[in-house]
């Protein structure tokens, strides 16, 4: 289903539910996919994403057609997560300065749900020791296969400095990688 | 004016500056006392500091022919380290390449059926907005609707009860004054008139009540008009 037509649908106040319903058919695993990799744990991704799609639901109706739904959907989605990480780094008296999600370290090891091998737990755990912003890009990157073009429209940044932020995550994981072999 | 005048006019105001500066090319610039005994000296000095810089940073023969290499060397080396320019080629490094092959998914799982309960979840939580919606969508409008069409029912009945009431009121003045007038007597009426009415009113009432009243019209005769005529004038 086009995004225009869903788009459409949802104006009509009589083919609105069924609009809703065809977006979060569409889009629902890809939210969900792209919030359990920065928050890792499933029942905040659980409770993130509910809360995204109300709000998409609240504001769909002013949404434009200047960008793309899905990079709207993305963007809505970090920035939740964003304010949800901030957050839980201040319940958990996380020094501002560490600029890492190092914080997340138990979530991924002590979580039920997940039963990754040693190189997918190796991946998350190199992950972990990013910087928000390089953590951001290379999972959008890495897993969604992401255009620059696109993560820009997302994040708002310039793809100079997304290009950068990826060439240093892969370095950093790289390193990683190499000194616990 | 002439040119005569002219050039008076220029001798003038030569003769009003005269004696202003000694020399023409004198500046009105000064410099302090002595400078000019002191300024080769302080020359000199500044070109000695210069010699003696020049003589104690000496350089490696060659320095010069082979610097630009070397900045040139120190750049590619720099290049390498950091590619600025080239931070496309890290989709293609060749860590990520192998590293996809072993890692393709992140490793995390949900519970079982939780895209399907997801739906129903979010569908729940949105609801209350939903309901609250429809019930925008029915009520409000039909709300509206309703005040409009009494306040228009409303000023409809008071406009017939107006005219009814207009209507009804001089349908009673008229009834009255005919009653009032049928009452009085026919002799009654034309006494009134015979004694307040004005010459012109018989023909008013004559013209308007033709059929109504009959006046009772003297004959008389020419000769008899023509007698009263003689008399009266």
């Amino acid at each position: 289903m086009e995004d225009s037509i869903i788009i459409e649908k949802f104006s009509n106040e009589r083919t609105r539910n069924e609009a809703f319903n065809l977006l979060l058919k569409k889009y629902q695993q890809r939210i969900y996919w792209h919030v359990r990799r920065l928050v890792v744990d499933h029942d905040d991704a659980d409770d993130l994403v509910q809360d995204i799609f109300v709000k998409v639901w609240k504001n769909l109706e002013n949404f434009r057609a200047d960008s793309q739904l899905y990079t709207w959907l993305y963007r809505i989605a970090t920035n939740e997560c964003i304010t949800f990480l901030n957050k839980k780094k201040q319940y958990q008296s996380v020094s501002l300065d560490d600029d890492s999600a190092s914080y997340l370290a138990d979530t991924l090891t002590t979580s039920s749900y997940f039963n990754g091998n040693q190189a997918q737990l190796k991946l998350q755990q190199a992950l972990l020791t990013l910087p928000e912003k390089q953590r951001l890009v290379f999972n959008m990157k890495y897993f969604d296969d992401l255009k620059y073009d696109e993560i820009s429209e997302i994040l708002g940044t310039s793809v100079g400095a997304l290009k950068a932020s990826y060439h240093l995550a892969v370095k950093k994981i790289e390193q990683f990688f190499t000194d616990n072999d | 004016m002439s040119t005569m005048d002219n050039k008076s006019n220029y001798q003038d105001d030569l003769a009003s500056i005269k004696g202003m500066l000694a020399n023409p090319k004198d500046t009105p610039f000064i410099v302090p006392n002595g400078y000019f005994n002191t300024l080769e000296t302080n020359i000199m000095k500044r070109i000695s500091v210069i010699s003696d810089t020049e003589k104690s940073f000496g350089v490696p023969e060659g320095y010069f022919e082979s610097l630009s290499e070397h900045i040139f060397a120190k750049i590619k080396k720099e290049n390498y380290a950091t590619p600025i320019n080239s931070f496309d080629k890290t989709e293609h490094h060749p860590f990520i390449k192998v590293l996809k092959e072993k890692v393709s998914t992140p490793g995390f799982t949900t519970p079982q059926n939780y895209f399907d309960e997801l739906s129903q979840k979010i569908n729940r939580e949105i609801a209350p907005s939903v309901e609250k919606e429809k019930s925008k969508e029915i009520i409000f409008p039909i709300r509206r609707k309703n005040r409009i069409l009494s306040w228009i029912g409303y000023a409809a009945a008071a406009c017939i009860a107006i005219s009814l009431g207009i209507y009804g009121f001089l349908q009673y003045q008229s009834n009255t004054f005919e009653r009032t007038l049928k009452s009085i007597p026919d002799s009654e009426i034309v006494n009134y008139l015979q004694y307040y009415s004005e010459p012109g009113d018989a023909a008013f009432l004559e013209a308007q009540f033709d059929d109504v009243i009959q006046m009772d019209k003297p004959q008389f005769s020419e000769e008899d008009i023509e007698a009263y005529l003689d008399y009266s004038i």
